[in-house]
C-alpha cells in the first residue's frame, strides 16, 4: 500500500515537471498540421514561442534551456527549416526571459501582452537574419512579420490555456 | 551557520552550471547549423527519424481542423448546390467533346508511332498517398506525407495533383516523408511556356506565387500563359502543368501554381524512373556516377594519346 502511494507521488512528480515540456512540444507540432485555412500555413504564428515565453516567466525551474532547445530543435527537424533556425531563437528566448521574469510576475495580462509582442518581433527578425545567413538567400520580411503579428494574436488564448494549466496541475511546485 | 555557506555554495555552483549550460547549448545550436550545411546525408537521416515519430502525434492534431474543414466544405456544398449542378453539367458537354477529340488523336497517334516503329517510354507508377500535416511557415513550404521507405518513396520522386505539380520528395523516412512544394524558397523547376516553348526556371521564394527566372532576353512573357514542366536536367518529364503567369513587370515574373496548398488531402507521388539531378541522388549513385565518369575520362585521354600518335607504317615492326 504504501509503495503504490510512493509510486503515484513518483509518477505525479514525473507529469509535473515534463509538463510544460509536452505543452511546448504539442504548440510546436500543431504548428505543422493542415490548418485547412486559405493562406494561413504560409503565415503560421509560432505557437511555440507564445508557449515557451509563458513558462519561461512562470515556472522557468520546469521548463528549462535543455526543454527549448530539444523542441526547436524537433520543430527544425520536422518543419525543413535550416538546423539550429528555431533551436537558437527558442533558446534565446528562454533565456532572455527568465531573466526579466520578475518585470512580468504579478502584473496585468496587458504587460505579459506587450512583453510577447516584443519577444515576438525580436525573435522574427533574428530568425530572419538567421534563416539569410543559412539560405544564403533572403527570405521576403513582410511573411515573417506578418508572422509575428499572428503570433501576438493568438498569445492571449494560449496564456489562457498555460494559465489554466499551471493552476490546475502545477499548484504546488515540486 | 554550516548549512547556510553549503547551501550558498550549491546556488552558486548551480547558477554556474546553468550558465556554463547556456553557452554551451548557443554553441550546439551554431554547431547544428553547420552541420546543416556541411553533412547533409546525416541531417536528413536524423530529419527522417523525427519525422516517422513525430507524424502520428501530428495527424492525430490534424483530425479535428480536418473535421471543421469538412464541416465548412459541406455547408459550402449545400449552399452552391444549385449552380454547381449548372456548371457541371456545361463542363461535361465541353467534356464530352474533348473526349471525341481525344479518342480521334490517339488513334491518329498510334498510327503514326506504329509507322515510325516508335518505342514509348516506360509507364510511370503512381501511388497515392494522404497529407497529413503542412509544415507552414515564412521559412519553409512543405509538406508531410503518409508514406515513407517502405511503400518504396524515393528522395526526389514527383508529386502531382490532377491540378498539377505540387513538389518533389525531399526527405524519406520508414513510414512518412517530407515534400518540399514548388513554392519553397529552395525550389527550381525547369520549366517552359506552352505556347512560345520559351525555357525559364520556376525560383520558389516562400510567397504564394513563385517566380520566373533565367528567361531569355527579348521573350515574350505575357499574364495567362501556361507554364508546364520542361523536363530538362532529368528530375522531371516534360508537359506537367505548373501554374499559369499571373503578372509581368520590368523585373519580375509570377507564376500562379494550379495547386492550392490549403486543399491538399491527397497527392499522388509519381516514380517515372528518371535518374534525376546530382543533387537528388544517394550516396551510392553519386559514387557510381564518379566512377563511371572517371572511367570514361580515362577512355578519353587513352583515346587522344592514339589518335596524337603517328599511324605505324604498313608492314612496320610493331
Amino acid at each position: 500500500m504504501i509503495i503504490e502511494k510512493t509510486f503515484r507521488q513518483k509518477f505525479d512528480l514525473a507529469v509535473r515537471q515534463i509538463l510544460p515540456f509536452v505543452t511546448a512540444l504539442l504548440a510546436a507540432l500543431m504548428m505543422a498540421t493542415q490548418t485547412h485555412v486559405p493562406r494561413l500555413n504560409s503565415l503560421m504564428p509560432s505557437l511555440a514561442l507564445c508557449v515557451v515565453y509563458f513558462w519561461s516567466i512562470h515556472r522557468p525551474s520546469l521548463f528549462g534551456m535543455g526543454s527549448a532547445f530539444a523542441v526547436g530543435l524537433i520543430q527544425d527537424m520536422l518543419t525543413g527549416v535550416p538546423l539550429g533556425l528555431n533551436t537558437l531563437v527558442l533558446l534565446l528566448t528562454r533565456a532572455g526571459v527568465a531573466t526579466q521574469a520578475r518585470l512580468f510576475l504579478g502584473k496585468p495580462f496587458s504587460v505579459h501582452w506587450w512583453g510577447f509582442c516584443l519577444i515576438a518581433l525580436i525573435a522574427a527578425v533574428t530568425s530572419w537574419v538567421l534563416a539569410a545567413v543559412a539560405l544564403g538567400m533572403i527570405v521576403p520580411i513582410g511573411q515573417v512579420l506578418a508572422s509575428a503579428l499572428f503570433s501576438a494574436l493568438v498569445f492571449p488564448p494560449i496564456f489562457w490555456v498555460c494559465s489554466v494549466i499551471e493552476r490546475r496541475l502545477l499548484a504546488e511546485d515540486p | 551557520m554550516k548549512t547556510g555557506a553549503v547551501t550558498g555554495r550549491w546556488h552558486s555552483a548551480r547558477l554556474l552550471l546553468q550558465r556554463f549550460a547556456f553557452v554551451v547549448l548557443v554553441m550546439a545550436a551554431f554547431a547544428l547549423m553547420l552541420l546543416g550545411k556541411a553533412d547533409t546525408i546525416l541531417v536528413e537521416r536524423m530529419r527522417g527519424v523525427v519525422v516517422d515519430l513525430m507524424t502520428p502525434v501530428i495527424r492525430a492534431l490534424s483530425q479535428p481542423a480536418g473535421a471543421l474543414a469538412d464541416v465548412a466544405d459541406n455547408v459550402r456544398d449545400l449552399a452552391n448546390l444549385r449552380a454547381e449542378n449548372a456548371r457541371l453539367r456545361e463542363e461535361n458537354q465541353q467534356l464530352l467533346l474533348w473526349r471525341d477529340a481525344a479518342r480521334r488523336l490517339e488513334a491518329e497517334n498510334t498510327q503514326f508511332r506504329s509507322l515510325l516503329d516508335y518505342t514509348p517510354p516506360p509507364e510511370a507508377q503512381t501511388f497515392a498517398i494522404r497529407v497529413m500535416g503542412d509544415t507552414g511557415g515564412a521559412f519553409a513550404h512543405s509538406l508531410l506525407v503518409a508514406a515513407g521507405s517502405k511503400d518504396h518513396m524515393r528522395k526526389g520522386m514527383a508529386v502531382l495533383t490532377g491540378e498539377g505539380l505540387v513538389g518533389r520528395v525531399a526527405q524519406v523516412g520508414r513510414r512518412a516523408s517530407r515534400v518540399v512544394l514548388i513554392t519553397d524558397i529552395t525550389s527550381r523547376v525547369p520549366v517552359v511556356l506552352e505556347n512560345t516553348r520559351t525555357r525559364a526556371i520556376l525560383a520558389g521564394n516562400n510567397s504564394e506565387r513563385p517566380r520566373l527566372i533565367y528567361v531569355p532576353a527579348g521573350a515574350r512573357v505575357l499574364p495567362g500563359d501556361r507554364v508546364v514542366t520542361s523536363g530538362h536536367a532529368g528530375a522531371l518529364p516534360p508537359g506537367i502543368p505548373v501554374g499559369v503567369v499571373s503578372s509581368v513587370d520590368d523585373t519580375v515574373i509570377r507564376v500562379q501554381p494550379f495547386i492550392d496548398r490549403d486543399r491538399l488531402e491527397v497527392v499522388r507521388v509519381v516514380d517515372f524512373g528518371l535518374s534525376g539531378i546530382l543533387g537528388s541522388l544517394d550516396v551510392e549513385t553519386r559514387a557510381a556516377q564518379a566512377e563511371a565518369m572517371k572511367a570514361a575520362r580515362e577512355r578519353g585521354r587513352n583515346q587522344r594519346i592514339k589518335d596524337s600518335q603517328p599511324p605505324a607504317a604498313e608492314g612496320a615492326e610493331p
